[in-house]
């Protein structure tokens, strides 16, 4: 079964361009919050979701809708921060500024729960980035881009039992590295 | 199977992915656990954390810098979305090029009547061969083997 977006991207193919429009404005904010947590560089990661896409529009003579959109575009997003990120461990120094961007709290929130939650999203930033690249990409598309298991297997290019145990080991490292802050 | 064990069974509990049948015995075992139950809070809440966590919006210019970068790519001659029928037709000539090149050197340097004085031992027999390997046109081979790899960069959908 075609899923809406994949349907879009047929359109696409078809010589629509306001559905890879519409593509692009449904998919630009998920692509890039997920790069910036994978390469850690906000900058870098606006250059990739660059690359995604302009990967996408060129592939479109020759797409066909074999799996989720999402799917797809998200497996070329972590092939592209893979590639990235082997070709540069240079992200360490640079991150600490902006962990704090991505832990920004919410504006309505009083002093004292803004401060709380900064510092548990700042912790949990931290931890994140601390996990090993594919423990990361499983989890960040499970807990934040809401793909199912076979989503992530196909998208990494893994088993469901190897995202299973991805994402088993990386929950078990942020509750450790958390500890006590996890479980208030 | 221990607590611990049954820890992966939580996350998937919590992630919607286990089957009817083990999701029944998981909620039994919970009913009269001392421990598990405190592990499924504890896994609630990292959750709730996780998907707590901001999400990003591009800056300003994303888009206009998106599209130009398109446009860019699709002027350059044989590249892009609409330059793909371009490209196979130049790679098709490069190919029939090289081939007619392959050809004439061929016929050149191959045996020659047993009359003619025995040239030294070279490729390329006279002066007029050195020309037309001097031929700017000739790097249609450099072409050839660039385009390729250009086709090879393509992502493959699905």
């Amino acid at each position: 079964m075609v899923d809406d977006d994949a349907r879009l991207m047929l359109a696409f193919r078809d010589g629509d361009r306001r559905a890879f429009e519409s593509l692009f404005s449904r998919y630009t904010p998920r692509v890039l919050t997920f790069l910036t947590r994978m390469v850690r560089d906000r900058a870098r990661a606006e250059e990739l979701t660059q690359d995604v896409f302009v990967r996408v529009y060129n592939a479109a003579e020759r797409y066909e809708a074999s799996a989720r959109f999402s799917t797809w575009i998200f497996g070329i997003a972590h092939n592209l921060a893979l590639n990235d990120l082997a070709r540069a461990h240079r992200r360490y120094e640079r991150a600490d500024g902006m962990l704090e961007e991505l832990g920004a709290a919410d504006p309505a929130a009083s002093a004292e729960d803004k401060l709380d939650a900064v510092r548990m999203q700042t912790r949990l930033e931290r931890a994140l980035a601390a996990l090993p690249e594919r423990q990361r990409a499983a989890l960040l598309l499970r807990s934040e881009q809401g793909l199912s298991y076979e989503e992530i297997a196909e998208a990494l290019s893994a088993t469901v039992s190897s995202v299973k145990s991805l994402i088993h080991r990386a929950r078990e490292a942020l509750l450790a590295d958390l500890g006590e802050e996890a479980s208030r | 199977m221990t607590c611990d064990e049954r820890r992966a069974d939580l996350i998937l509990y919590l992630d919607g992915e286990l089957g009817p049948a083990e999701r029944t015995e998981l909620e039994a075992h919970l009913a009269t656990c001392p421990v598990c139950p405190g592990i499924l809070e504890a896994e609630r809440r990292l959750s709730g954390a996780l998907g707590a966590l901001p999400g990003l919006e591009p800056s300003g210019d994303f888009e206009a810098r998106f599209w130009a970068r398109v446009a860019r790519e699709q002027e350059a001659p044989g590249r892009g979305f609409a330059g793909l029928f371009s490209r196979r037709l130049v790679l098709a000539l490069g190919g029939v090029s090289a081939a007619a090149l392959a050809l004439v050197i061929a016929l050149r340097v191959g045996p020659r009547p047993r009359s003619e004085p025995e040239p030294d031992l070279q490729i390329v027999a006279n002066s007029e061969d050195y020309e037309l390997l001097e031929d700017p046109d000739l790097d249609v081979i450099a072409v050839v083997d660039l385009l390729e790899s250009w086709d090879g960069d393509q992502d493959q959908p699905g």
